[in-house]
């Protein structure tokens, strides 16, 4: 009896959850609010929903989510945000008093996945940058059409799909060319809901050519419990533009968040991107970069810092499609408590990419005895000869060494500890450019290390 | 004066070496895989009970699996149904005494093959089970060893002789269910070597064995198994060369160590089937598993492996460190010319306290060959002040090859320690510059840094190895350079 007469299920990768798929098609299904929408969204959303509906969630069974269970997504009954929620004056009070929030600079807000320009400050952008709310610029800004959904792709797996079936509203962000904007733009994602809400926001970045953007994207819980993100940001370098992207996962303790970063680099254009993960129960962060065009640079800088039973997932991808492109990619985990952390980091390396430097790291350190590193899983694929490549993983805890220096000095054990954790954690947040945004980090961080709270508790919302 | 590239050219469309078919009558049985076949096997080996019922459960087991198809290796499927699942050299009924009696035309075979028994039997001091097709033909050195205890022979033998250690250890490494070649060997397996070293003995010489497969579409399906009982130490070196052919063939093969309190085990592989031609035709399909298993307290399992041949590689060498203090080692250099594929690599699996292990792993890609390195390193809660070290390193001589590292780290416990690092180039044109300066040809200078590159694995290997590996290197990448 050969193999192929015995009957196996067919190649599971992933089961479509039946339950929890058929609410998001029902959604779907549901008129929208709104004014309609032109026919290429249409057909993309309608596209994305067959997606989804064809193969459901990623499964630990699959690929790349071996150490990520997506149950508690699949398992729960979201609501979904109805459109004109009324902007509750204690709820942007709550707002205002988020140290991330008082940067002091532009900003806009979505809530619950739509914006909300009553929370935004738009008023005086500077020359050069144009932010317009997707559910305008879908209709109105040839560009959307353009590029829309373009780089993070429901091919990728049923998580993007249902973002693009499903975003309402989000936001389209234009730096024209040779505009210097350095001066940050700060995206609010904040949630606020009495019922478990999913949200699906989309933002898409199109930097004009030799354009200089800097870009703060915050997650924040407001209100409420256990609500699902599911965000997308895609960003367009054209040639010679430089991007400084912060993404910044700060939501409360029972979140559940996914969201993917997908950038498509030019000729000579240089982007660089820092995901710290602070808050949320599940956290998956999928970064990914493609370097297009020749010489382009590309740096991808990630701290995570989990306890309780935190499980913050780092999905990382660099395409090196073409000659003379660097990357250098820096993550750095701590993980407390029973919290579980994974990281993979993939690099391609294309045939005829020739001349790329690429330089790998991620170090781990785990503070308790119930702490895991579920899974390191560096990735080097490489098909061009005239390249170099390096990564490496570490995982370890403290130096007792180290620790033995700084008691002989006089520091309590505990103080010692936490001192030498900062330590860990402040590599990666000195190389952030932007001084306040820096500033706001590193307080919440030490508060975090060394406030007398629990780190998890300092990291849950007022 | 002729261009090196030209010299090259010649070098590398130079015929396998070793492609020759030895003119023997094999002793087949018809093709195709179930139960029926399972019992003319077992009962052409005059198994014992146990061992058909053992092979009977693996081939049930076997049904229900699917060929894995992660790894990152291209072929067109497997026909099982069309396989020759044993064959033997036709001989006089019962089994040599003594190399006198031994097929000559085996022996010329061995011969061409650099392995002269009696040369080695007298000059190197090593003892060796050739295996041929899938019986043992001759075993030597056997007297010397059982006056230690130890025990030296083919699996068959084994299997009659020692039942109990066979029953005990078979299996207790890699389940017959633990993935789909190893459940398939585990129902067909036609031979093998086995060895036993009792407590506190210290094997005086290499042993060492050669695999080939000969007959035309016959699988070859090895199971070894060594045990080194408390205090042992034993060194067992692999070497495969097969003989050209058009079709691929398969060669599915089981390893299993198994080291008790103190013991040590080394073991040590050069492989070079027939890799296939310059355009990726016939060439050997090499899946094998190997795993070793450090039972006892400061056991230590050393693997060394040099794989140059084959058409595809699929074999991860790993250990099993579940005794303190137990230390586990791999070492390998993989080569892929032409259209080879190798996706190998180790797992060390750290079960108890203060576990060490080591991975050097390098490999070179030249030609269309596609190179991956697949390793898991995996920290259990219990594996407190465990401790690794991983290092891969790739060479890329051509631009259309490539080198892939997959590398996966698990630690569940907060003292391990775990290091990792890789690295992908090619060879640095001033190092190149300097050796052609310095007067030596473009082969001799890349040979020379392709050797220097592999050093530590090379270091690790016996004697007679690293003389043979460093050859095999050398032919192996003849026209990669350019």
């Amino acid at each position: 009896m050969s193999t192929e007469t015995i009957s196996q299920p067919a190649r599971a990768e992933e089961i479509p959850a039946a339950a929890a798929a058929r609410r998001y098609l029902e959604r779907f299904a549901a008129p929208r609010a709104g004014a309609a929408a032109p026919a290429w969204l249409r057909a993309r959303r309608e596209q994305a929903m067959d997606r989804f509906a064809a193969r459901g969630f990623p499964s630990q069974r699959q690929e790349g989510w071996r150490h990520t269970s997506l149950a508690p997504i699949v398992q729960t009954e979201f609501s979904f945000a109805e459109a004109a929620a009324p902007p509750a004056p204690a709820l942007l009070r709550q707002l205002e008093r988020l140290p991330l929030a008082g940067l002091g600079c532009p900003r806009a807000v979505l809530l619950n996945g739509r914006f909300a320009p009553e929370w935004s400050r738009l008023e005086g952008l500077p020359a050069g940058l144009r932010v317009t709310p997707l559910a305008h610029a879908w209709r109105e800004v040839s560009a959307a059409e353009a590029h829309w959904a373009r780089l993070a792709t429901s091919e990728r797996h049923g998580l993007i799909a249902l973002n693009t079936a499903l975003a309402e509203d989000g936001l389209l962000i234009e730096a024209a060319p040779d505009a210097d904007l350095r001066e940050p733009l700060l995206v609010i994602y904040a949630s606020a809901a009495s019922r478990p809400l999913a949200q699906f926001p989309r933002a898409l970045v199109l930097a004009g050519r030799g354009a200089r953007l800097a870009l703060i994207e915050l997650f924040v819980t407001l209100d409420g419990e256990g609500h699902f993100t599911d965000a997308a940001t895609e960003i367009r370098l054209d040639e010679n533009a430089e991007v400084d992207h912060y993404k910044i996962a700060h939501e409360s303790l029972s979140a559940l968040h996914f969201g993917a970063i997908e950038a498509r680099l030019e000729r000579d254009a240089r982007y660089r991107t820092t995901s710290v993960l602070l808050g949320g129960r599940l956290t998956r962060n999928e970064t990914g970069a493609c370097l297009a065009g020749a010489g382009a640079d590309s740096r991808l800088l990630g701290l995570y810092a989990a306890a309780g039973r935190q499980h913050m997932d780092n999905f990382t991808r660099l395409d090196h499609a073409h000659p003379h492109g660097s990357s250098r990619e820096y993550y750095k985990g701590i993980l407390d408590g029973e919290s579980a952390g994974v990281f993979s980091g993939r690099i391609i390396v294309r045939p005829g990419a020739q001349r790329t430097d690429a330089i790998q790291s991620n170090k781990n350190l785990l503070l308790s005895e119930s702490a895991s590193l579920r899974a390191a899983e560096p990735q080097l694929e490489i098909y061009a000869d005239d390249v170099r490549c390096t990564h490496g993983a570490t995982v370890g805890q403290l130096d007792p060494e180290a620790l033995f220096y700084l008691r002989t000095r006089g520091l309590e054990a505990d103080a010692a500890r936490r001192l030498l954790t900062y330590a860990f954690a402040n590599e990666i947040l000195t190389q952030i450019e932007i001084p306040r945004l820096r500033q706001a980090l590193e307080n919440e961080l030490f508060a975090r290390w060394t406030g007398t709270a629990a780190g998890a508790q300092a990291n849950a919302p007022a | 004066m002729s261009t090196p590239a030209t010299d090259i050219e010649l070098l590398a469309n130079r015929e396998y070496q070793y492609g020759f078919v030895t003119d023997i009558e094999a002793d087949t049985i018809p093709r195709g895989l179930n139960e029926q076949i399972i019992r003319l096997i077992s009962a052409k080996k005059r198994e014992p009970e146990f061992m058909l019922e053992w092979r009977l459960r693996a081939f049930r087991q076997w049904q229900q699996m699917r060929e894995p198809e992660w790894a990152n290796v291209k072929y067109p499927p497997i026909d099982y149904q069309g396989i020759i699942y044993y064959a033997a050299p036709r001989q006089a009924k019962d089994q040599p005494k003594s190399l006198d009696e031994v097929d000559p035309e085996l022996l010329k075979t061995y011969e061409k093959l650099g392995v002269p028994l009696r040369e080695r039997e007298l000059l190197a001091g090593v003892a060796v089970d050739a295996v041929f097709d899938s019986v043992s033909v001759a075993t030597t050195f056997r007297e010397k060893l059982a006056s230690l205890g130890i025990i030296f022979c083919s699996f068959s033998e084994a299997v009659r002789e020692h039942p109990d250690l066979v029953r005990r250890y078979l299996g207790s490494v890699v389940p017959s269910s633990d993935n789909f070649f190893a459940s398939l060997n585990s129902a067909v397996f036609s031979d093998g070597s086995f060895v036993y070293v009792p407590k506190g003995v210290r094997c005086p010489m290499e042993l060492s064995t050669y695999f080939r497969i000969n007959a035309q579409d016959t699988g070859q399906f090895e199971r070894t198994l060594i045990i080194a009982d408390e205090g042992a130490q034993v060194s067992y070196l692999e070497g495969c060369t097969a003989p050209k052919r058009d079709s691929n063939q398969l060669h599915a093969a089981v390893v299993e160590l198994v080291a008790l309190d103190h013991a040590t085990i080394k073991y040590s592989t050069v492989q070079n089937w027939y890799p296939g031609d310059a355009e990726g035709r016939g060439g050997i399909y090499n899946f094998v598993t190997k795993r070793g298993k450090c039972a006892g307290r400061g056991a230590k399992i050393s693997w060394t492996q040099v794989e140059t041949g084959s058409a595809i590689t699929w074999k991860y060498p790993s250990c099993i460190l579940q005794g303190e203090d137990s230390i586990g080692e791999f070492y390998s250099v993989a080569v892929t010319n032409h259209r080879q594929q190798a996706d190998t690599g180790t797992k060390m699996i750290h079960l108890g306290r203060n576990t060490r292990s080591t991975i050097v792993s390098k490999g070179i890609s030249a030609g269309f060959g596609q190179n991956t390195y697949r390793g898991m390193v995996k920290m259990l809660p219990g594996a407190a002040g465990a401790r690794n070290y991983s290092q891969c390193d790739s060479l890329l001589l051509g631009d259309k090859c490539g080198a892939h590292t997959f590398p996966v780290l698990e630690v569940r416990n907060p003292t391990a320690r775990v290091e990792h690092e890789a690295s992908t180039s090619r060879i640095g044109e001033d190092q190149l510059f300097y050796c052609r300066q310095r007067g030596l040809s473009m082969e001799d200078a890349v040979s020379m840094i392709v050797n220097g590159f592999c050093k530590t694995v090379f270091r690790e290997l016996p004697m007679e190895f690293a003389v043979e590996a460093q050859k095999l290197l050398g032919v192996s990448l003849e026209g990669s350079v350019g």
